[in-house]
């Protein structure tokens, strides 16, 4: 087994009187897609939230390993399904540079990572000249560039057209191969989630959970195998 | 090809006072020649008397500018840090924004005196709570990813201000401006009026009622032509440029 980055222990969420997750016990290993599925509603994001430190109002403990900061930075990338995450007064190059501190050595990490994602040419443009794959790159890349061994996408493609999305799922499959990162990765997408994970939590309530090992499955689109998992985790949604 | 348009009806009109004006419909101390007026214009801008009374104005119109720039922040902060600030400055905007610069100065003469700083409270008076009005509504409409994506980031406090809060402003301090130069343009020419001659140096509005004063009405009309020139430079050539390079380009 891999080493284990982050641990949840008896998570209990509530807003205002409603229960949205109750006993949730949960780790995250180094260097898997772990997806979140379910629909809209059902406590995904705020999961999320409460794993990427965006929001401390819960009961029960999560650890993180000390693995997860390479330089002791604590700050844990989320990748948004919103286009506005990068600031629209800033370029590229400055909106992806913008959250760290600038030397040698990140600015070699930056021109790597452009160079995968295919934005180098695009790095004086502004967010508005550019489509909506391109914006979701330059935030993935923002997202690499950070010292943590995780990355959160919260429902990162959703607002994409298909191939665009394809597109940029094979990319995070790359990512995952080229960079070593865990990541975290929300959807309500169940192809999506069959293409990319290596284990997909299905969410069905607040309580109940269901969890699907696909990891040495490598299945591929387009085969009759994936198509049977597509249909078993529609199975279980409804 | 607005442009060309505009600029032929602009000439056609110029031609149209002149034709008018040479016919002799009406006096010449009422109705000047077009070609006396911008003659007038030409001497009274090499003699300096006229460029002398606009750099006047200007500099007036600039320091007003430049403390409203600064109060109108000042203000908006302290509105954030505490809700009796804000309800206290929400009161003062409903008092104070529409109160015309022009009614108060009764009261300024009381106040202050009759001096240039007379003339300079006046303008921001003008100029301020326009500025204040559209900050207050920059901060309420903040974009909430913008400060999602700071947290997750782990942004501090310094950078979440500089670049989050004070550049989402922007758009909302150019439009603030654009109103505020409006307001403070009238209010200074018409204070100047009243105010007159202060020191050595009087600024445009006296030299318009100057003119009047001694019927010399190529003189007012050239007057006029600067304050409408002036309005013009700085709504496309500062504004403008201001626009395009912030929000425009920014598609905000």
């Amino acid at each position: 087994m891999n080493t284990k980055l982050i641990e949840l222990k008896n998570i209990n969420k509530k807003f205002n009187d409603d229960i949205i997750i109750k006993d949730l016990n949960l780790n995250i290993y180094e260097n898997e897609i772990i997806v979140i599925l379910g629909k809209s509603g059902i406590g995904k994001s705020t999961l999320l939230g409460m794993i990427s430190k965006l929001d401390t109002d819960y009961e029960g403990e999560i650890t993180y390993s000390d693995l997860i900061f390479e330089n002791n930075k604590i700050s844990l990338p989320v990748i948004f399904q919103s286009f506005d995450q990068l600031l629209p007064w800033y370029d590229i190059e400055k909106n992806i540079l913008l959250p760290f501190e600038k030397n040698d050595f990140l600015y070699k990490k930056f021109e790597r990572i452009v160079k995968i994602l295919e934005i180098d040419e695009h790095l004086k443009k502004y967010p508005k000249e550019l489509s909506g794959g391109m914006k979701q790159r330059a935030s993935i890349a923002r997202a690499l560039l950070a010292d943590s061994k995780i990355i959160f996408l919260d429902e990162p493609f959703g607002s994409l057209d298909i191939s665009m999305r394809r597109n940029l799922q094979d990319l995070i499959l790359k990512i995952k191969k080229d960079f070593n990162k865990t990541m975290f990765f929300i959807t309500h997408d169940i192809e999506e989630a069959v293409y990319l994970a290596d284990r997909i939590i299905i969410m069905q309530d607040s309580e109940k959970r269901i969890e699907i090992n696909l990891k040495d499955e490598n299945l591929k689109r387009y085969t009759t195998k994936f198509d049977e998992k597509v249909n078993e985790i529609i199975e279980f949604l409804n | 090809m607005k442009k060309i348009r505009k600029i032929l009806i602009f000439v056609g009109l110029i031609l149209f006072w002149e034709i008018i004006a040479q016919i002799g419909i009406y006096p010449e101390t009422i109705f000047p020649k077009m070609s006396d007026i911008l003659f007038e214009l030409f001497i009274a801008f090499t003699e300096k008397t006229l460029l002398n009374t606009v750099i006047y104005s200007i500099i007036i119109l600039l320091k007003g500018m430049i403390i409203t720039f600064i109060l109108s922040f000042l203000l908006v902060l302290l509105s954030e840090i505490n809700i009796w600030l804000n309800d206290f400055l929400e009161l003062l905007i409903t008092i104070a924004h529409p109160l015309p610069g022009i009614a108060i100065i009764p009261l300024v003469i009381l106040w202050i005196g009759i001096g240039e700083n007379a003339i300079l409270f006046i303008t921001v008076h003008a100029m301020l709570w326009p500025v204040v009005v559209n900050l207050k509504s920059g901060i309420t409409s903040i974009n909430d990813s913008y400060l999602k994506m700071g947290k997750a980031f782990n942004f501090n406090f310094y950078k979440k201000i500089k670049h989050i809060y004070f550049m989402n402003l922007i758009p909302n301090l150019i439009s603030g401006l654009k109103i505020a130069w409006a307001r403070g343009w009238r209010a200074l020419i018409s204070s100047e009026m009243v105010f007159g001659v202060v020191g050595s140096t009087s600024g445009l509005g006296w030299y318009i009622f100057e003119q009047r004063v001694y019927m010399n009405t190529k003189g007012l009309y050239a007057g006029l032509f600067v304050i409408i020139i002036l309005g013009f430079m700085i709504e496309s050539l500062v504004f403008k440029k201001l626009e395009k390079n912030t929000v425009e380009k920014w598609g905000i």
